[in-house]
């Protein structure tokens, strides 16, 4: 429950919003039960909340577009920025350079870090190819980085 | 190369490609600049206590809407009267129980065929209340680690790891010879507050991992693997100080 909960409310970013996804995954899990393979039954769940929320976002935003991996490529040279500065970076400071993030790429940040999930499990659950999830995982913490690094700057 | 960095990151490279990317982390000082900033990061992310949990109010709300969900699915069936009557009492019937193994399988997990991890788990939850119930909290007591730790030699086949965290509000009580899983185990006992800490130590066969969070019978528990050692700690404190007495720890740990 609280895996479902976790990722449903990272993707939707409050905490009403998340309830609703979760209660709807609940329910198509509930529907879909048939469907229901054995195996890991977290991943399983984790999916079924994954789609609830693409879906509760369809709904929201119908001209949503689609996910361009290039336009969201990884800048090849940054400017030297340092770990120690990182350091420094606190927890609210953190939580909003992760919310600014893609969807895209919040999830897969999300179930690898918070949820601890296998490349291969994350894969599962997101209908990706591992190689997918590895390069999504790489753009996703560089774009942090880089969020969190602006963000200390300008204070 | 930069996500070849992050499979390193993530222990998910095979052996092949892992020698590869630690190769290159040696001789490009770009890539080992951004490896350690890469590490710096996911440090952050794992101490911030960045987790949800699940209001309690969700577990209820779900469970009803599961159960009007059956309702309503039960319902036109009962009034359609062309219907199959086996087959209608057949689905009235079932149509509970698949909601009650739903809330079992996904609410309750631990209840459905415990892995070996979570069959450890509970030995450990056992182990810490056993601790606390029975008036055998420590077989040593002292909050001296250079006490603790000569303590165990001739007890357990090896020396466990003694880390002395008063400075940072968890002093160590004592020390206490267990047995999990048919083995000897180095238990060492800490507060917090007004909470006890048991942290168990033995040697494992398995490579460093990180740290993993559960939660059985109303106890926390954390997990990890680290320098050939085994360490599993639980409490009744929160989530939260329970991590930070893991990374406290795992900072000793990485010293010795």
């Amino acid at each position: 429950m609280d895996a479902a909960y976790n990722l449903a409310r990272w993707l939707t970013g409050n905490e009403p919003d998340a309830q609703d996804v979760v209660q709807q995954a609940f329910l198509r899990a509930f529907k879909f039960f048939g469907g229901f393979r054995g195996g890991d039954s977290r991943s399983w769940l984790l999916r079924i909340v994954r789609n609830s929320f693409y879906d509760w976002v369809g709904k929201q935003r119908p001209l949503d577009t689609s996910f361009d991996e290039d336009l969201h490529g990884i800048a090849t040279e940054s400017p030297a920025p340092d770990a120690a500065l990182l350091e420094k970076a606190d927890k609210q400071l953190v939580h909003e350079a992760i919310g600014q993030l893609p969807a895209e790429y919040r999830e897969v940040l999300v179930m690898r870090e918070l949820e601890d999930l296998s490349y291969k499990e994350i894969a599962d659950v997101a209908d990706l190819p591992i190689g997918t999830v590895m390069s999504r995982l790489a753009r996703a913490r560089e774009q942090l980085r880089q969020g969190l690094l602006e963000r200390m700057r300008r204070d | 190369m930069i996500e070849l960095l992050h499979g390193l990151l993530d222990k998910e490279l095979d052996p092949v490609r892992s020698l590869e990317a630690e190769q290159h982390l040696k001789e490009c000082p770009a890539c080992a600049r951004r490896y350690e900033e890469e590490q710096v990061l996911r440090k952050i992310i794992a101490g911030g206590s960045l987790y949800y949990e699940a209001p309690r109010s969700l577990s209820r709300n779900v469970r009803s809407a599961l159960r009007l969900a059956s309702r309503a699915e039960a319902a036109p069936v009962s009034r359609s009267w062309s219907w199959d009557l086996g087959r209608l009492w057949l689905r009235a019937r079932l149509l509970p129980i698949a909601v009650a193994a739903l809330v079992l399988l996904l609410v309750l997990p631990s209840l459905v065929g415990p892995s070996t991890e979570n069959r450890l788990a509970q030995e450990i939850v056992s182990a810490h209340s056993r601790s606390l119930m029975a008036d055998h909290l420590t077989d040593v007591t002292s909050t001296d680690q250079h006490t603790v730790k000569p303590w165990f030699s001739g007890k357990v086949t090896f020396s466990p790891p003694v880390p002395n965290l008063s400075s940072q509000e968890f002093p160590l009580i004592g020390g206490r010879l267990d047995v999990l899983q048919e083995q000897p185990v180095a238990a060492m006992i800490y507060q917090h507050r007004k909470h006890f800490i048991n942290l168990f130590i033995w040697p494992s066969t398995h490579g460093d991992s990180r740290e993993k969070l559960s939660a059985q019978r109303g106890y926390n528990l954390i997990h990890w693997t680290q320098g050939g050692m085994n360490c599993w700690a639980v409490s009744d404190v929160n989530r939260a100080d329970l991590q930070q007495f893991a990374q406290l720890v795992k900072a000793v740990l990485e010293k010795e």
